[in-house]
């Protein structure tokens, strides 16, 4: 037992001596993962960061109902960090800060606002989009039409109460009534707490998502080196040795294993330390890490099995990696995702990994991703153990 | 005849519908090397394969040093020293660094490891480059550490794989002469060739291997007794050459004695052992031998007679 450990340490200690003297290794496993994570992070906003926008506000009615819509939905925004909402003056002012991308949208409350929710006319709001800002505008829309619903509510109700009291209906009256019962708080509140809803910030999941991705290129270093030996005809001379099958094969699945730990934990740290990614307990980050470099390990052993020589695998390998990186939601948050990719990316090693440490961003602990540690240890260990039984076939083939 | 270093007993192995050794059996002694002669694709690299457990067989039985051998076989690989035709090498690691490397999956450590690397860098002539990054080597030098890698555990059993393929004149030599040292050290060793000449130099006993099965076995005198064709003898001399030629013709062994225009041309069996008697023989007769020439029949007449082909084909 001893002398198996001995030799299965002696093949791994060479073939990572090997790679870090091998430029192109430290690039795919560390530096890429790294520069993409920042650049995708910088280039690419939305997806899992909050969003944010800015409102100019122009009320030119100033009465209740007015203020009821600015103290309330317009007021939430702010307080919920969504929005910035500035008041202006005039229309034009409002305008001309949307036009030169100062503001995202206006929204002009028009003089009379309120008299014609009184006297139950047609009122109108306006909102002014930005060219460049068609989602700011929306939420915009959105919110009034919300609003323009609760004051449709509170006319009819209190329509209702004057025609069946008797009293004639007055439209100032009706317009005060409307704004105070616009500003009472709502009676339900909907809570609002999906998974889904639960992601990181737009660095952590670059972060994560590139490191996942490139922990594939990583890992395929060690066992692909079995094809080249093959050719070059070492790993006959090793197999010559007082030394099983099993013994090289356990070598170079621990040189896989130890490259994709260190090139994950490598841009888990540094993302962290440098441009402030925030992936949660360490604790369950490195479980979550193990865990997915053996899931990748596990694939690369099956595709080095199906592979002719070392060219090959690479080939096979990053189809292998993109494809599931797509599925999987590396490239953008599933939670944007239509519903069957939603399904389909539960297949992937990725989807689990980034839904791991969404939860972990979060604030969760550990107990949060056993879910998520439990597939990736099962895709790991079904794809490794066929991966074995191929990949022997390729260190006894002549 | 002592208990054989490598016993093989019958071996096959089949590749889909293609036999590629069909009931190979021989055994190599101690100190005594074996050559496996035969044309590329006769079997030989399949045959060293099963040898050293590196591929599974279909049939027989292997066993090295008095341990059975067979693919996941561990310790009974101790007593062998395998020496690819493929300059198996890292070229990215030094002399010293393969032959540690290679060491210590051999169960080689410590001190005993890194006196057994000096050793044999200094064998093969590398402890001046040994701190060389390999991939810096010549082709000679490349091969020198292949066959030193092979050696380092001190092996019971040595197989060389075509060890001189590709290689130039003066290293093949230069490989051809360490080896037959390490036959006279006592180390088994089987060689494997499709070089006649290197067959014939090398080795004390030779099986001629066509199409996966050994066709004759034996010495080489033995194997060219097989195709009953006899040595040649030509006796540049002066003299009474008719004489002699008639005297020569009585001795025993002698089958032909012509005398031609300043020759004598002889036709005789084991002409090596003979030829003290011949130039005695001539001499009493009245010829002045002033040289001599003798000429065997090599193993290519021998494959050529087994196989109805040329063993370079």
């Amino acid at each position: 037992m001893a002398a198996t450990v001995h030799a299965v340490l002696t093949i791994a200690l060479r073939d990572l001596r090997q790679r870090v003297r091998d430029r192109s290794a430290i690039i795919l496993a560390v530096v890429a993962p790294f520069a993409l994570a920042y650049l995708f992070s910088v280039m690419l906003p939305g997806g899992s960061a909050a969003f944010h926008t800015s409102y100019a506000v122009v009320d030119l009615d100033g009465g209740p109902v007015a203020r009821s819509l600015v103290n309330g939905p317009l007021a939430a925004l702010k307080e919920a960090g969504v929005a910035d909402v500035t008041a202006m003056a005039d229309e034009a002012e409002a305008r001309a800060k949307v036009e030169d991308g100062a503001m995202a949208a206006a929204i002009v409350i028009p003089a009379g606002f309120s008299d014609a929710v009184g006297a139950g006319r047609a009122a109108e709001l306006k909102v002014i989009g930005g060219a460049d800002a068609t989602l700011a505008a929306g939420v915009a829309r959105s919110v009034l039409k919300g609003f323009a619903s609760g004051v449709e509510s509170v006319q009819v109700s209190i329509a209702t109460v004057l025609v069946s009291s008797g009293a004639a209906p007055d439209p100032a009256l009706i317009a005060r009534l409307s704004g105070e019962a616009l500003a009472v708080p709502d009676p339900i509140i909907l809570a609002d707490d999906r998974t889904a809803d639960r992601v990181a910030s737009n660095m952590t999941f670059y972060a994560a998502s590139m490191a996942v991705l490139f922990v594939f290129f990583a890992a395929q270093f060690g066992v692909t080196s079995l094809l080249a030996e093959r050719r070059a005809g070492t790993l006959a001379r090793m197999l010559a040795a007082p030394i099983s099958p099993q013994t090289v094969l356990a070598g170079k699945v621990l040189v896989s294993i130890v490259l994709g730990v260190v090139s994950m934990g490598i841009v888990a740290l540094g993302t962290s330390l440098l441009i402030g990614a925030r992936w949660g307990d360490p604790v369950a980050v490195a479980a979550l890490i193990v865990t997915t470099v053996l899931a990748a390990s596990g694939i690369a052993l099956l595709v080095v099995g199906f592979a002719k020589n070392e060219d090959q695998a690479g080939g096979l390998t990053a189809i292998v990696a993109m494809t599931l990186a797509v599925l999987g939601g590396s490239f953008f948050p599933m939670s944007q995702a239509p519903e069957g990719l939603a399904q389909l990316s539960l297949f992937t090693p990725h989807a689990w990994f980034l839904r791991g440490v969404n939860d972990l961003a979060s604030g969760a602990g550990v107990e949060a991703v056993v879910s998520s540690l439990a597939v990736l240890t099962a895709i790991g260990l079904g794809s490794g153990g066929l991966g074995l039984l191929r990949a022997r076939s390729v260190v006894l083939a002549r | 005849m002592p208990t054989p270093v490598l016993d093989c007993r019958d071996l096959r192995k089949r590749f889909g519908s293609r036999t590629a050794v069909d009931g190979v059996s021989f055994s190599v002694a101690a100190g005594e090397t074996y050559g496996l002669l035969g044309p590329n694709g006769a079997g030989k690299t399949t045959t060293i394969s099963m040898i050293c457990g590196l591929l599974g067989r279909d049939g027989g039985e292997v066993v090295v040093d008095g341990r059975p051998i067979d693919v996941g076989s561990t310790d009974a690989k101790a007593a062998i020293g395998y020496v690819p035709q493929d300059l198996a090498i890292y070229p990215d690691l030094s002399a010293r660094e393969n032959l540690r490397f290679f060491g210590r999956l051999q169960r080689l450590s410590g001190r005993v490891l890194e006196t057994r690397v000096g050793e044999v860098l200094e064998l093969i002539a590398l402890s001046e480059r040994a701190d060389d990054r390999t991939s810096e080597f010549s082709g000679g030098m490349k091969r020198r550490l292949n066959i030193g890698i092979g050696l380092l555990h001190r092996p019971r059993l040595l197989v060389l794989d075509e060890p001189t393929v590709g290689v130039d004149p003066q290293s093949r030599n230069a490989i051809l002469s360490s080896v037959a040292d390490l036959g006279s050290e006592g180390l088994a060793i089987l060689y494997t060739t499709h070089y006649m000449e290197e067959a014939e130099r090398l080795c004390d006993r030779i099986g001629i291997i066509d199409e996966g099965r050994i066709r004759a076995e034996g010495t080489r005198r033995e194997l060219v007794g097989l195709i009953g064709e006899k040595d040649r003898v030509t006796l540049v001399a002066g003299g009474s050459l008719g004489p002699a030629a008639r005297a020569l013709a009585s001795v025993e062994r002698v089958q032909e004695a012509t005398a031609t225009d300043g020759r004598i041309e002889l036709v005789v069996e084991e002409a090596r052992s003979l030829l003290p008697r011949i130039l005695q023989e001539a001499a009493a007769a009245g010829a002045v031998v002033r040289s001599v020439e003798v000429v065997e029949p090599d193993l290519e007449a021998v494959f050529l007679h087994l196989t109805g082909k040329a063993l370079r084909d």
